[in-house]
């Protein structure tokens, strides 16, 4: 963990607590040089842009535009920090949007959950502010959960209620995706490397008969299906089976290995440094949702899921 | 040699590179199709004590019209021998077949029929001569090799087929100025792709080395390793590679990996 890095909650029930812890944490990262992100909804970015004014390293941004997909916005953060040439810190806060409905505020609360490990080694600090009166309690509660430090009267403390991401994603409030009861549409098993590509021709039989999804996205979830197997093949144990499930705009995928391996729920969150799985952590990047448990033989299940929104 | 934009085909003078006798098989009977619908004349040079199974009349047993194009001598088998491997000779043949009035001619062969009977440096000349008949004739000719026969000389065959190398998952052929790849690249065929790739760059003359992307399908990490790998002697010596044209998600999985910041590699289009 980055000695700079922070990632703290401001729960708070009026504006003027939101402007006020605002203003405390742009001033401490103003302070030591950094660079500042504000983020929110327009009207809430308006509110803050009036009390807190505009100033050098000061930048304010709109969630429509910077948060539109969990995964997106959390590996955008993660490029950013990653090919800055000068060790700047930056600074961020504002209120995750979390989504329209239960399933989207789960999939930014699992967001919350693996910024520790995708942002961690970088000089990032965050402050995450939850309005109680905009937020139901479970988000509150996740956010509770998501958070190492809870920010009380201006002031950062350790959070009691936080909870390590493997178990986080364990908990119901993660709401973690399971893979479809149904039957799957089509499914093979993989031996070896030589015979790799019958888990994305599956996909890509599958998809373009049976779904409307765009071709860009197949393509790449055909890429992330093919590191997940080959992952299997390689750090778990032959045959893979491959499961694919389909409705008209989304694709999920179930890739199972026969172990033994060692499962680790957050791989591939971290920026790949020659020691961690650079395959896991591009997958992670092409899809929606990229969830990594137990297969019933005592390997590593991977389920990955994309879902395109109509035009 | 092709110009960028390269699509694979089945015409010129190809190379079939099999593991498997399932897909040599499927890649000859592709070949000989296409040339009955073109009217071609075909020509087979196998051993006379081919096993049925692999001879042409093995693999077309259950096609009557293919039996019946050997018949009538549409289809004709020659028998492996030193004297067919000479340059004049094969001129000579698909002179002969054009002046019958067949408008194109097509020749296959396995290589290691050709071992067996002719030295492997010989049969290299063979190949480099065969290369300069199929783009002063319309003839097609389709090499046949085994992926344990051949190993790491494929870099260096490919050379000498201006119609393309064909892998069970992708194709590539010497462009303008650097190497075309389609189809799919990933951890079955990375090796051959570094050898490929380490023989073109060795033989071209042009920098930047120009990676025709256009037809490429699918790339995953390995495949993307191996673009690096079989770059990395020319780039090493301060040369450019230029990844064209890629399609957006191979581009996208470029950009992840950061191949577009690595040391002498370009991505786009040529100025």
């Amino acid at each position: 963990m980055h000695s700079a890095y922070r990632h703290g909650l401001l729960v708070h029930d009026t504006d003027e607590e939101l402007i006020e812890g605002t203003r405390a944490f742009v001033a401490r990262g103003l302070d030591s040089g950094g660079e500042v992100l504000v983020h929110g909804s327009r009207d809430r970015v308006a509110l803050l842009r009036e009390a807190l004014g505009t100033g050098p390293r000061l930048a304010y941004g709109f969630d429509d535009e910077l948060y539109q997909a969990p995964m997106r916005t959390l590996f955008s953060y993660q490029r950013t920090l990653a090919e800055r040439s000068e060790p700047t810190n930056l600074w961020v806060t504002g209120t995750v949007p979390l989504g329209l409905d239960a399933t989207q505020q789960a999939a930014w609360l699992r967001y919350e959950s693996a910024v520790d490990d995708a942002l961690g080694t970088y000089p990032f600090a965050a402050l995450c502010t939850y309005d109680t009166r905009r937020r139901p309690a479970s988000v509150i509660a996740g956010a509770l959960a998501t958070h190492r430090t809870v920010n009380v009267d201006l002031t950062d403390r350790d959070n009691p209620q936080y909870v390590e991401p493997g178990a986080f994603l364990a908990a119901p409030l993660a709401q973690r995706p399971e893979a479809p009861a149904t039957q799957a549409c089509a499914a093979t098993i993989i031996h070896d490397f030589e015979h790799l590509s019958a888990g994305r021709d599956l996909v890509k039989v599958g998809a373009y008969r049976h779904s409307a999804v765009s071709p860009q996205t197949i393509e790449q979830f055909r890429v992330a299906v093919n590191e997940v197997t080959s992952n299997g093949l390689l750090h778990g144990r032959a045959p893979v089976r491959v499961s694919l499930w389909t409705d008209v705009g989304s694709l999920t995928c179930l890739v199972e290995d026969s172990g033994p391996g060692l499962v680790d729920p957050m791989a591939g969150y971290r920026h790949p440094d020659g020691a961690s799985s650079m395959g896991l952590w591009v997958a992670r990047q092409l899809v929606d949702d990229l969830v990594i448990g137990s297969s019933p033989s005592g390997g590593c299940s991977v389920l990955l899921t994309v879902t395109e929104q109509p035009l | 040699m092709k110009t960028r934009g390269w699509r694979p085909g089945w015409d010129g003078h190809v190379l079939l590179f099999y593991d498997e006798e399932s897909q040599r098989r499927a890649g000859v009977a592709t070949w000989v199709h296409r040339g009955l619908t073109q009217g071609a004349k075909i020509l087979c040079t196998q051993p006379p004590d081919d096993p049925p199974d692999r001879s042409l009349a093995g693999l077309f047993r259950d096609e009557p019209d293919v039996l019946e194009a050997m018949e009538r001598g549409q289809i004709q088998v020659i028998p492996a021998d030193p004297s067919t491997y000479d340059p004049a000779f094969i001129e000579t043949v698909v002179d002969e077949a054009l002046s019958e009035g067949y408008p194109s001619v097509r020749w296959t062969g396995d290589a290691t029929t050709a071992w067996d009977v002719i030295p492997r440096s010989r049969h290299e000349l063979v190949e480099r001569a065969t290369d300069e008949l199929c783009t002063s004739r319309p003839l097609s000719v389709l090499c046949q090799y085994s992926a344990v026969e051949c190993g790491d000389a494929i870099g260096f065959l490919s050379q000498s087929h201006g119609g393309g190398l064909r892998e069970q998952l992708f194709q590539a052929a010497p462009v303008e100025g650097g190497l075309a790849v389609a189809g799919e690249l990933d951890a079955s065929n990375q090796q051959i792709l570094i050898s490929l790739l380490t023989a073109a760059t060795a033989a071209a003359g042009s920098d930047p080395f120009v990676l025709d992307l256009r037809c490429l399908d699918f790339l995953d990490l390995p495949g993307a390793r191996a673009l690096m790998f079989g770059t990395l002697d020319h780039r090493g010596g301060g040369g450019q590679v230029r990844l064209e044209s890629p399609q957006p998600h191979v581009a996208q999985l470029i950009h992840l990996l950061g191949i577009d910041q690595a040391e002498g590699i370009l991505v786009g289009e040529t100025q």
